[in-house]
């Protein structure tokens, strides 16, 4: 008998379909000369038989209750925060900034004598005002969460020189050959300006002090790393969302049983979410040569471009990447985010 | 209203559709937390916890299995997570990672299901959930996870910081224990089991 105590895991574990193919035959192979196993291997299967019968148990009363009571409490909690580029204020200065900047650069360039081509220009810097004041473009690099204010608070930065992402890249309109470049527009900094009208529009900016909120719908991150992740054993991909919370953070990981994720559960704990949210992206591609990187500029409230770069040979294993970042408390957890792709030459 | 209905008004605000839905679905996630944690205040608390997880979370909530098993499966995060920190509070605790995937998750047997076989089933159902109160923690967690979350080995083990052979012996010796707790109190489960290994 002492031989077949070795068998009892193989026969507990053939209920769970836990037995790999040798297993199973090595087991078959003892039961077949075993009455005592077979008949133990009968009552463990009895007992797994039995517990879709388990007894269950009532929710105390006043449960449903609790439950919402919590979740009313958690809805007042929440930042109620109207981006600063959405509330109305903003929207009616972005507006007066554009004119402004029209007005300045027409009267700057001195409009009778100037050419279509500068007055076309000069529109497209009224435009692209007028358009950020809407979805603003500029971006936020990376800076560290030193200045993180109440967790509610929108946050809307520009860093001084801001980094050439290409986002800004693809972006600037490019007409008759001549390519107008935004940064340049909405910071003031970077390129010299090409005429007047741009000129006139960075005085402006500069002059209302509020060119920055206008231009800054990005969000900043920071520690992005990169995992490589078991294909067809992610959540669905692309996608991406916000973790705000350990436990949130543990519920999203158990989707990746193909990997030793624990470094992150580690990483990220109850300290790290007091005052931050973890980003979460999961990709897929046809190739594990290909690389991926948070577009520099690239996070926004509800979505965040993924930069591409395909090698022009590579393997053609199919891959999955999950990508985290840390990002700052404004995030609310569960945010789900779109995922945009850029692709780089 | 269908559970569809009411996931579908509960995702768009509505609270009193969501209090259908936790009391549609209360008895089943609270009983799975009082069986992982064997103590009704914490089950209640855990329960309450992976409610407002769902609620939280409804907005990336896609509907690709029913909400009863998607809180369910809320629920065994949460539990996970409870006694991954107890854990940690008891011991000197290596890192940890959980684990789950959609294809290892299986939806709950019904639990209310024939009628005529009800009152025996019943009888089977209470003298288990008796013996499984009595197993100590370690042997009626990794039987909770595997029996009612439908975690597979790797997962458990990923859950509870346990090797796979460990979690292969460990849910081995906890059926022989419960084995033994039954039999000493009467209840044999020998007669005629409805799912019998090949070989019987």
């Amino acid at each position: 008998m002492e031989h077949c105590e070795r068998y009892t895991p193989l026969l507990s574990a053939r209920l769970d379909g836990e037995l790999t193919p040798e297993e199973e035959r090595e087991l078959e192979a003892h039961l077949a000369v075993c009455p005592a196993c077979r008949a133990l291997g009968s009552r463990l299967a009895a007992i797994h038989s039995a517990f879709p019968e388990l007894e269950k148990v009532a929710a105390p009363e006043g449960f449903a209750r609790g439950v919402m009571d919590r979740v009313r409490a958690s809805e007042s909690a929440k930042p109620k925060v109207i981006p600063l580029f959405r509330r109305p204020q903003f929207k009616a200065l972005a507006g007066m900034a554009a004119c402004l900047a029209l007005c300045l650069g027409v009267y700057q360039a001195g409009l009778p004598g100037q050419s279509r081509k500068d007055a076309a220009q000069m529109m497209t810097a009224a435009d692209l005002q007028t358009a950020e004041a809407e979805q603003p473009a500029a971006a936020a690099a990376p800076s560290l969460f030193a200045a993180d204010t109440d967790a509610g608070e929108e946050k809307a930065k520009i860093p001084d020189s801001v980094p050439q992402s290409r986002g800004a890249e693809q972006s600037p309109q490019e007409k008759d050959g001549e390519t107008f470049d935004q940064t340049t527009v909405l910071t003031g900094a970077g390129e010299q300006p090409q005429d007047g009208a741009v000129n006139g529009a960075a005085a402006v900016q500069s002059q209302m002090g509020f060119a920055q909120e206008i231009a800054s719908d990005y969000y900043t991150f920071e520690n992005a790393r990169y995992l490589r992740v078991s294909y067809g054993r992610t959540p669905q991909a692309p996608s991406a969302q916000i973790l705000g919370s350990a436990d949130s953070l543990t519920a999203f990981l158990v989707q990746f049983p193909g990997d030793d994720l624990s470094q992150v559960s580690s990483d990220y704990g109850e300290e790290f979410f007091a005052g931050h949210r973890l980003l979460a992206i999961v990709v897929e591609e046809g190739s594990g040569s290909v690389r991926h990187e948070i577009a520099p500029q690239g996070l926004e409230r509800d979505r965040v471009t993924v930069l591409c770069q395909t090698p022009g040979e590579g393997t053609d294993d199919m891959a999955a990447w999950l990508i985290l970042a840390e990002v700052d408390g404004s995030f609310r957890d569960g945010d789900v985010l779109a995922v945009m792709f850029e692709e780089q030459s | 209203m269908t559970e569809q209905e009411l996931v579908a008004r509960a995702k768009a605000g509505d609270q009193d559709a969501f209090e259908q839905l936790v009391l549609a679905n209360q008895n089943k996630v609270y009983s799975l937390a009082f069986r992982m944690v064997n103590d009704r205040e914490e089950a209640a608390d855990l329960a309450q916890e992976a409610f407002l997880k769902a609620w939280q979370g409804l907005p990336s909530f896609q509907g690709d299995s029913s909400f009863s098993t998607w809180v369910y499966r809320l629920a065994s995060n949460v539990c996970i997570d409870f006694l991954r920190k107890q854990k940690r509070r008891r011991e000197v605790e290596p890192a940890l990672s959980l684990d789950d995937q959609e294809s290892g998750w299986t939806e709950p047997a019904d639990w209310d299901q024939d009628p005529q076989r009800h009152l025996e089933r019943a009888e089977r159902g209470r003298a288990l959930a008796r013996a499984l109160e009595t197993l100590p923690d370690h042997h009626r967690q990794v039987l909770v996870l595997r029996e009612l979350s439908g975690l597979s080995y790797q997962e458990i083990g990923q859950a509870l910081g346990l090797d796979m052979g460990t979690v292969k012996s460990r849910i081995a010796r906890s059926r022989l224990a419960l084995r033994k707790i039954l039999w000493q109190d009467g209840n044999f489960f020998d007669g005629t089991p409805s799912n019998p290994s090949k070989k019987d």
